[in-house]
Formats: structure tokens, sequence, C-alpha cells
């Protein structure tokens, strides 16, 4: 059953071009480690007074450095491939968070319809009218340490803390949070549709339960479009990780984060542009690689995405 | 006709009322003492004491909350921690700047787009056709903060031909409003392409063509006029969203638009500014779908039958 | 002083007018010979709006000297720290020293074209000493005889200030203070139109007016600003037409904004430092201006494991000052001491830490952390500068096996909590002089009497009574050998118990474009906008851009 859809894919130059960028950012990601390790590639921490020049300027690709280095000494190229941890680890936590998060709106919005739909879509609606990038900004410069106490006071039950600091973790809850409403439409207008098909309209008359219906009719035959969503919003995940760690709210320094190399090097732009141009292609190929997965499988899984 | 208005207008508020409150219960927590950052760090206790009486800040969050609504109800979005400054004042002063800035940027895009979409449309499948998808979601994935610091570089500083930052002159608008038009060319191309797609397959455009008008005609008399109603909606909401403020773009030229003030808001922990340029957008956004709606069904009988 | 971001330092002059030689230019030009060009318009960036430009109000760095032309008073400083009149055509000061008698000049006038009186400087005077108003000069006018009764609500005018006629202003003292004629050459003794301030009350921050060369013509907050010509003006300074500010927008586009002609005169970044040193045609457009700064890396010693004197020796040792010198800037000085070298206290007898990670590592065995430590280090996001140290720091102590977790905070953020008890660890931080003088950073910063749980700028809340009792003496002293005699010691026994690592002394890269002259910079008000001047003839460049 699944043969002919592999060919398809596989005869998709578009699902191609992309799945082999992602595939090859991915290894390279895992792979970083072990290669810093085996010193095929640097240690993208390491300051080096050498990887300056003499008025401790950044170096252009010289010397052993193929990307150049950056304001502090550091391999650019070390660091671009070690940003890829961040970045895709980043994007694909916080796109299946936004999918959970959708598909379930979704599903309970489109099915149990009435009161229950009303609700989850105002709610969604209102989630819908904050740009995206300005809650995530708003919600990622209050991390900045401050832990609230989830126990009484009377009690030091100070596990229960939760410590609002910058880190991965809550770089893809923020990023999860704020993405999820674009998902919600296009998942309850896909089950809207299935609710009416006549198998699931014989299975409810044969007295399959509404749980059975959802997982056993519904949601299976949501996956084409979800996969299409996913592969899509993930770009946007990754384009939005950018966009925190360049405006400094992103993952904190030293860690390598492209947004932040961006930042980072355009007060050095008109000197070692290198700084800039290298971190911005890796996001370009990145996001694009997931837009055209996206493409492809959307052609080839015939799905119709509304906006 | 009126009772639909005002069901929409009902649900307008209560979204943003919604919006509103999600908002104020997030930046109720900010971290640090409020006071002390308006006061400035060497107040005095009574001066401290007079800031929490002002901004109400000695009451429970419910209280505020209700204080912080009729503070909308009258149009007041408070005053800046900073400068002191009424917020709504602050967001009008830029205004007419994010304006600008989007209608020449609208405009440019609109004048690529709709030629490339009506012309892959037209011929559908060709190499032009590949071409401009492929160049569409290159386009997409481009992160703004990096395409806007490299046209700057080479457009405005390296070549000369555009003033490199700040807001002087018309001409100061354009290299901005390029790097909008970049990104979003590709994608209103597409909608375009595929609003022409159908309508191009519709009985009205087939008698047109059997009528014998020749090609131009067909195209852009009938099918674009009836293609381009989709469009206009989406854009409707593009322009909303991006009057709330066009982020990376306007701090990247140093444009004094809405975007800036958002993000310089957010380095100061300017609440009240925060609030204020959510508010704001979500308030262009859902005037925005208000306004669409009710053009919409003017615009277009079909739907006024479908109801 | 701190400087929060952007901003550059702000001389207060004070009560200890010692030896003013804090400020030389690095290859100063000479066009001062050349005969000042009228004309043209000034273009100005700054990377932040200030919170007001009301003289009685704003102190800081970038907005007081703008401040001189806008409003202007009775004496200013000439080209050094002497005192000449300024809107006043003579001042005489009675034998007593109590008693400060000013003739006004006439025919001087505030922007709205009305002659400024006496009366006005009366009220210019009794409005700073408004507690309503906040002034931040309040404390400078105290000495004014019925000053306090008046702050305190107890009179309804300042008995000491008086306008006998319209043209003459007398102020009394409560009892001599020689310090007392340079509070009057401060932003704060500029003189207002009592009845605009009274019309606008609150508002009057929007509706500006004063008695310099210069007028507000337009102002949008965080925007820009655009000076014109106050017509009224008399004076022989004021050369340009119109002075245009721009706020916002980062140091690498006023640089390429500066070359492209759209700016005049700017503070450079580190790279563009560099790049235009490089370029033969734009070597000249640099000024290096030196400060008198010390940038240090502090340790609160009531935290652990930094209580404990081995391992801040230790974190001197670990830290390269030279490197991180050098990261920040190629122009700045390493600092080893905690005295910027402006100061007449150049102190040999000190101890030295030079870089040395084995003896880090030794000292913290001995310290009882032979596998190091984890500690949290902050410092302030919008600091490019500081940014590029902290992260070379993490780098340092991680060779000696000191994990450290970065945090960074807004400016405010930043100064609550490192001022405050038990909150930060070890962080990054600068001190810029207010005043050429000693005490300035010793007293101010390290002496543990003025620890306070809050708002204590002392943020290694370090308390050496022994260091304490030789700043309290120094301060006491009137005899310059003994002061530096204890200011030295003093300083010796702080590097001794290491509460900070010194890093670096700054230097202010200054870009400017060929066409404007008159930059050389002034002891106490840094800049002169007001002798700036364009070589109109230059102008072509811009036109080519």
């Amino acid at each position: 059953m699944l043969k002919p859809l592999f060919r398809a894919l596989f005869a998709n130059r578009l699902f191609l071009a992309g799945g082999g960028i992602v595939v090859l950012f991915a290894l390279l990601a895992l792979a970083a480690p072990a290669l810093s390790h085996a010193h095929i590639l640097r240690e993208p921490f390491k300051q080096d007074q050498k990887a300056l020049d003499t008025e401790g300027m950044p170096l252009g690709p010289e010397r052993g450095y193929w990307l150049g280095t950056d304001n502090l000494g550091r391999d650019v190229l070390a660091r671009v491939v070690h940003g890829a941890r961040v970045s895709l680890t980043v994007g694909t936590a916080a796109m299946v968070m936004a999918t959970v998060i959708g598909v379930a709106v979704g599903v309970l919005a489109g099915f149990y319809g009435g009161k229950l739909d009303l609700g989850l879509m105002r709610f969604t609606e209102m989630m819908m009218t904050i740009p995206p990038i300005l809650l995530a900004i708003a919600l990622a410069s209050l991390m900045d340490g401050k832990i609230i106490h989830l126990h009484p006071a009377s009690v030091h039950w100070h596990f229960l803390d939760v410590e609002l600091r910058r880190g991965m973790v809550s770089l893809f809850l923020v990023i999860g949070f704020v993405c999820w409403p674009g998902m919600v439409r296009v998942i309850r207008a896909q089950v809207l549709a299935l609710k009416e098909r006549e198998y699931v309209q014989a299975a409810r008359v044969l007295g399959a339960s509404n749980l059975r219906l959802i997982f056993r009719h519904i949601m299976p035959n949501l996956l084409p479009i979800v996969i299409v969503t996913a592969a899509m919003s993930t770009a946007n995940t990754i384009l939005l990780e950018a966009g925190l760690g360049y405006l400094g709210i992103g993952v904190p320094p030293p860690a390598p984060s492209w947004g932040a190399m961006i930042s980072d090097g355009q007060a050095y732009f008109t000197l070692s542009p290198h700084m800039v141009i290298v971190p911005g292609v890796a996001i370009c190929l990145t996001v694009l690689a997931f837009n055209l997965l996206g493409q492809g499988l959307q052609d080839v899984l015939d799905v119709q995405q509304k906006r | 006709m009126p009772l639909r208005l005002l069901n929409r207008l009902f649900w307008s508020v209560v979204t943003l009322l919604g919006t509103a409150t999600l908002i104020f219960l997030l930046t109720s927590v900010v971290p640090g003492d409020v006071a002390r950052i308006i006061a400035g760090p060497k107040a005095t206790p009574e001066v401290l004491q007079q800031v929490r009486q002002r901004y109400h800040l000695d009451q429970p969050v419910p209280v505020r909350l209700i204080h912080y609504y009729g503070q909308l109800a009258r149009g007041d979005l408070g005053h800046s921690f900073v400068t002191d400054q009424p917020v709504a004042q602050a967001i009008l002063t830029r205004l007419p700047c994010t304006a600008a800035l989007c209608a020449t940027a609208v405009v440019m895009w609109m004048l690529v787009a709709i030629p490339a979409g009506v012309l892959t449309a037209k011929y559908r499948g060709s190499w032009f056709d590949r071409a401009i998808l492929v160049l569409a979601t290159i386009g997409l994935s481009l992160p703004a903060f990096w395409l806007a610091r490299m046209l700057q570089y080479s457009m405005g500083y390296k070549l000369g031909w555009f003033p490199v930052a700040g807001f002087r002159s018309f001409g100061h608008l354009l290299l901005p409003a390029a790097t909008l038009a970049v990104l979003y060319a590709g994608y209103y191309a597409r909608l375009i392409h595929t609003s022409m797609a159908e309508v191009l397959d519709t009985a009205y455009v087939r008698a047109a063509r059997a009528k014998g008008q020749s090609e131009t005609a067909v195209l852009f008399r009938h099918a674009f006029r009836n293609a381009l109603i989709p469009v206009v909606t989406i854009l409707g909401m593009d322009i909303a969203a991006l009057l709330g403020g066009v982020l990376f773009t306007e701090s990247v030229f140093a444009l004094p638009g809405i975007g800036t003030l958002a993000v310089q808001s957010v380095f100061n922990l300017d609440v009240p500014v925060i609030m204020g340029t959510v508010m704001f957008s979500a308030t262009m956004i859902v005037a925005a779908n208000l306004l669409v709606d009710v053009l919409y069904r003017r615009i277009d009988p079909r739907i006024k039958a479908a109801h | 002083m701190r400087i929060p971001k952007g901003l550059r330092p702000l001389r207060r002059i004070l009560v200890v007018l010692a030896v003013l030689a804090a400020y030389g230019v690095a290859g100063a030009e000479s066009t001062e010979s050349v005969k000042p060009q009228r004309g043209g318009t000034l273009q100005l960036g700054l990377p932040v709006d200030w919170r007001s430009l009301d003289p009685a109000v704003a102190f800081d760095a970038d907005s007081v000297p703008l401040q001189k032309l806008l409003f202007r008073g009775l004496i200013d400083f000439d080209d050094g720290i002497g005192l000449v009149p300024d809107q006043a055509s003579d001042w005489n000061i009675s034998p007593d020293g109590k008693v400060y008698t000013f003739h006004l000049r006439p025919g001087v006038r505030f922007s709205n074209g009305r002659e400024v009186e006496a009366e006005d400087y009366v009220f210019s005077f009794e409005r700073i000493l408004d507690p309503k108003v906040s002034s931040t000069g309040q404390t400078y006018f105290l000495g004014i005889l019925g000053a306090s009764e008046f702050n305190q609500g107890k009179a309804a005018h300042v008995s000491g200030l008086r306008a006998p006629d319209h043209r003459t202003f007398i102020i009394e003292l409560k009892e001599p203070q020689f310090t007392f004629r340079y509070v009057l050459a401060m932003n704060f003794a500029d003189v207002l139109p009592r009845d605009v301030v009274q019309q606008y009350g609150e508002n009057f921050q929007y509706h500006l007016t004063g008695s310099g060369p210069y007028r507000i013509k337009e102002w949008r907050r965080n925007i820009g600003y655009h000076f014109e010509r106050n017509p009224y003006y008399t004076g022989a300074d004021g050369y340009v037409d119109a002075v245009d500010i721009m706020i916002g927008g980062d140091r690498t586009l006023m640089g390429m904004m500066l070359q492209r002609g759209e700016l005049d005169w700017i503070t450079g970044g580190v790279a563009d430092y560099v790049r235009f040193s490089r370029d033969p045609k734009l070597r000249s457009w640099i000024e290096l201006v030196n400060t008198a700064n010390t940038d240090y890396f502090f340790m609160n010693t009531e935290i652990k494991p930094f209580d404990n004197v081995q391992v801040r020796r230790a974190m001197n040792y670990a830290i390269n000052s030279e490197r991180m010198a050098r990261l920040a800037g190629i122009y700045n000085l390493p600092s080893h001491e905690i005295l910027p070298p402006s100061m007449p206290w150049s102190n040999p007898g000190l101890p030295r830490y030079d870089y040395n990670p084995e003896k880090a590592r030794a000292l913290l065995r001995e310290a009882g952390y032979p596998n190091g430590f984890k500690t949290q280090l902050w410092y302030i996001l919008s600091r490019e500068d500081d940014a590029r140290m902290a992260q070379g720091i993490q780098q340092d102590l991680s060779e000696v096996g000191v994990q450290v977790e970065l945090k960074q905070a807004s400016y405010i953020a930043f100064q609550l909590k490192a001022e405050a008890r038990h909150q930060v660890p070890c962080g990054v931080w600068g001190w810029m002089e207010d005043y050429p003088d000693a005490s300035d950073f010793l007293d101010v910063l390290l002496n543990g009497e003025r620890i306070t749980d809050t708002d204590c700028n002392n943020s290694s809340f370090y308390n050496n009574p022994e260091v304490n009792r030789l700043i309290d003496q120094g301060n006491a002293s009137n005899e310059a050998g003994e002061r530096t005699r204890l200011y030295r010691e003093a300083e010796r026994l702080i590097m001794t118990d290491a509460p900070w690592v010194p890093i670096l002394h700054e230097r202010i890269p200054m870009l400017k474009s060929p066409r404007l002259h008159g930059t050389t910079p002034h002891p106490v008000w840094l800049w002169r906008y007001q002798y700036m001047w364009l070589d109109q003839s230059a102008n072509s460049r811009k036109a080519g851009g």
C-alpha cells in the first residue's frame, strides 16, 4: 500500500530537494559533537586569540578557518554546524507541541461542534489576533529568572518551584505556544468534512463510541494534512527561533544560535560580512528545505491547504 | 444583515476583551518590582508608594484587570514607564511611518505578484510556473532581519543607490519596502495563481472565450477581476498584521514605526508599551476581519445566497 | 556614575575640583586656528532618547551638552575650567563670600522674544528646590539662605534669592562656600521663562523654552529632534543654522550613515574604528577620547564561594584582562588597578595579578575548590562590549574549572539586582568618574560603611574596616600629600582583598565627518555643540554620496 506513495515521493523533485537538505542538516547536527571530538570540526565555544587579527578583529575565510572566525575568535563553521542542533531541536520540538495542541483543538472543535466548537474557536481566534512574533517576544522576555511558587507560601515544597529561565526548553514552549492557532482551522475543516463521510456515518450507526470514531476513523485520515502542515510549520518555528535569537532573547550565550550569530555579527558587517552572511544562509537553507518538503508532500499527498 | 453585523461586532469586542485579559495576565507576572522599574533605582519609599497607588500595583490582580478594562474602554493605553509618554500617543505618532512603509511595500509586491500570478495560471506547468513556485518558496524562507541587513549593506552602503537608514524622505522607505516586497511577492503570486486557476476553469470564462474575446481581455477583464476577491481578503488581513508593527525591517532600518517601538519596549521591560502595541495590533486585525467580512458579502453575491 | 546603554559619561562638577587633567584627545587636529564658518545643519545620531531635556531634571551624559544649545545661565566655563560671565554682564562676590551679585546683560531674550529678567532667575532657582519638580540638582542649591525651609514647605520663597530690579540678581548663602560658583555654571542654573513654565506646569518638558542659541522646532519621542536658531539670540556662538538629531539605530548603521554624509558626529563601534583606521582616507575621521572609567568584574563577597579571599584572588589570576580589553576594543587600556590612570593617584605599590591559570587553579585547590564551582555571571544585555567580555570571562574561568552561567538583564533590571544584597554572585560593570578624585571610586564604590540592602553602589558588598577608615580619613583630609598616601594605601588593601577583577579603562572612538570642526572635548561639558561648525566647501561629499 505504501509502495506507490514512496515511488511518488521519490519522483517529486521538491520533496527530494527539501528532504535531502533536512536529512543533511539533521545528520550534521547529530554528528557535530563527534566531529568536534575527532578534530574534524573545531570546538564551537573555543575562543582563540590567534583566530583574531592583530587588531582583534575576526578573520575571513583563511588560515584553515573555512568560513572565518567570529568576534571572539571562534570558528564560524563549527558554530554554524553546532547551531543546527539548537535550531533543529527547538524547531522540531516546537512543531510537535504546536501540532499536538492544534490537532487536539481542531479535532475537538470539529467533531463535537456546538458550544465546545464555539468556545475553542473563539479562543483560537483570539490567539490569532496577536502576531506570533510579538507574543513570542512578550513571553520570551519574561523568562528572566523569576521563580513561580506553585505551592502555598506556608509549606516549603520547593520542588514545585518553577524557574522562568531562558534555555532550549522555555524557548520551544514559547514558540510552540504561539504557533498552534494557525493549524486549528485547517484541521477543523478537514474533520468537518470527514465527519460527513459515509463510512464514518456508518460506523456511528453501528454504535461506535466517539473515542473510537475519532481514533479509528478520523485521525488516520487526518494524517496527510497533519504531515503537510507540520512540515510547513517547522519552517515557521525555525524562523521564529532565529528571530528571537536575533533579538537576544533566544537560548543564552555562548550557545551557538543562528539568529544570535547574526546579531553578534551585525556590528562587524562592514568589516567582516561573513559573520552575518554564513548563519543567514544556514537559516535560509533550513527553512527553505522544510518549505520544499511541505510543498512536495502536499503535491504527492494531494492535500489542499487552505489559509 | 444588520443583525449579523451586530453579531459579528459583538464577537469582535469579545475577542478583543479576551486578548486584553490574556496579555494582562501574561505581563502581570513580569519579573522584578514594577514600581521600582517605573520610579527608577534611586527612588525613595514615598515615591515608590505613590507609584504603586497611581498604577494600582498595590491591589490584587482581578481589581487591576478591571481597572485595565476601564482604561481600555476610555481608549487609554496607559503611560510608558520609561518616557512617561501616553502609549496611545506614542503609537499614533509612529503610525504614519509604518503605514507609509506598508503602502509602499504592498504596491511593490503587487506590481510583481499580479503579472507573475496571472501568467503562471495561464501557463500552468511550464518552466516559468515552476520557477515562480521555487522563487516564492525561497521568498517565504528568508529571515526578514537578515534580508534587510543584506539589502541595506549592498544597495544602501556599497552601491549607494538608496539611503541607509532613518526616515527623512520617501526615498528612505524604498529599501525597507523592497525587503517586505521580496518576502511577500512570491507568496502573493502563488495566491493569485491558485485563485486564477480556479476561475479559469469556470463556465463563465469558457463562455467569454467562446464569444471570441481576445485572450488578454479574457484574462484581465473577466478572470482576474473575479480571482482578485479572495486575494484582497488575505491582503486586508496581511496589511492589518503589518500595521501592527514590522518589527525586524523597521528596527534594522531604524525607521520610527510601531515595530521599533515594540522592540524598544521589550528591552526596557516597558510593560504598558508592550501591552499597548499588542492591543493595537490585535485591534487592527479584528477590525480588518470585520471589514473584510462585510465587504465580502457586498462584493460576492454567492456568499449571500449561501446563507 | 553608571553608564546606561549608549550614554556617554556625564561629568558632575562637584565640591572636589582638583586637578582637571583627565581629558585629552589622541591625535587631535588643530583646526581651531581656522575661523569658524556659520551655517549648515549639524547631523547627530544617538542610540537612545533621554528622559527629559529640562535643565532642572535632565542629568545624563548625552543631554547635558545638548542643553547648552537651548538654555543658558549667568556664567559658564571657558575652554578649561575657568569661569566667565555668560548672560550676566558682570558679577561680584562679597568679601565674606556669602553674597553673589549679578548684573544681567541687557537685550538677552528667550526664544519666545521676551527679555530675560532677574525674576526669571529667582523663579528658576526656586523651581530646582521645589520637591514637586524632583530636580536631580536639588542638593547643590541647598546652601542658599532659606533654601531648606522652602524645600520643606516652611516658606513660600527662598529668602536668599532676590531681584531688586529687573537687571540685578542677588544670591545669599547661609555660609561661604567656595564651590558654589561652579554650581552656577551647571546646567541646573540655566534660566527659564517663568510665565511659560507656569503656563504649562508639568508639561513644560514638551514646551521647552530657554535663552540659548537654538530652540526646538520639532521633537518626536524616541525618533528625533530638530533644533532651529533662536532668532533673538545675540551671542557669538551657535555656528550651525540647525541641529538635527536622529534617535535609534545601532552603531554599524551610524557608521554607514556617517560615511555617506548623513551624520556628522557619532560614537563609533569597535569594528568601525578598525575599519576607519585601516582606510587612509578615513583615518583622519577618528578622534579617540580618553575617559576616566574602569570596567570591572565584581564578586559579591557575601555570596559563596566569593566570600573566600583565595577564590577572589584566583579569579584575578584566571581572567586575562589584556584579552578582555582587546575583546571590548583594541583602543581600550587593560586595567590592573581600580583608579583610572588619568587620576593623579597612580599607585606603583599595588599587588599585581598577571594572567596565570596555573596559579589560579592552585589557589582554588587551597581554598577547597579543587574541582572548581558553578556560578552565575550577570551583565547588561544592551552593552555589546560587556557581552563579549562576559563570554571571554566565561571561557577563562572554565579553564580553571569554574562553570559560569551567563545571565543577561536589561539595564534597569541589572541595576536593581546588582545593587541589592544576596542577589548577584558576580558580574561585569563599569564606573565613570563624576569628578576627578579618588574618593569618587573608593568611597562611592568600595566603602563598607555605605553598604545598604538595596541601591548599593558597592555591588561587591565589600567591607573592610581598615579600608573604610583610610577612605574616611582621606575624605576629611585637606592635605594633598596625605590624601594621596591614604587613598593609595586603601587601593592597595582593596586589591589585596580582591573584591574586583579590574578589566579595562575605556576610551571612546568618536568618528566625525571631515566637514565638521570644533569637536575638541571640554573638561566639563565633554562636547560643546555650540562651538561646532561645518566647513561649507567640504559639502560636495554629501551631494556625491
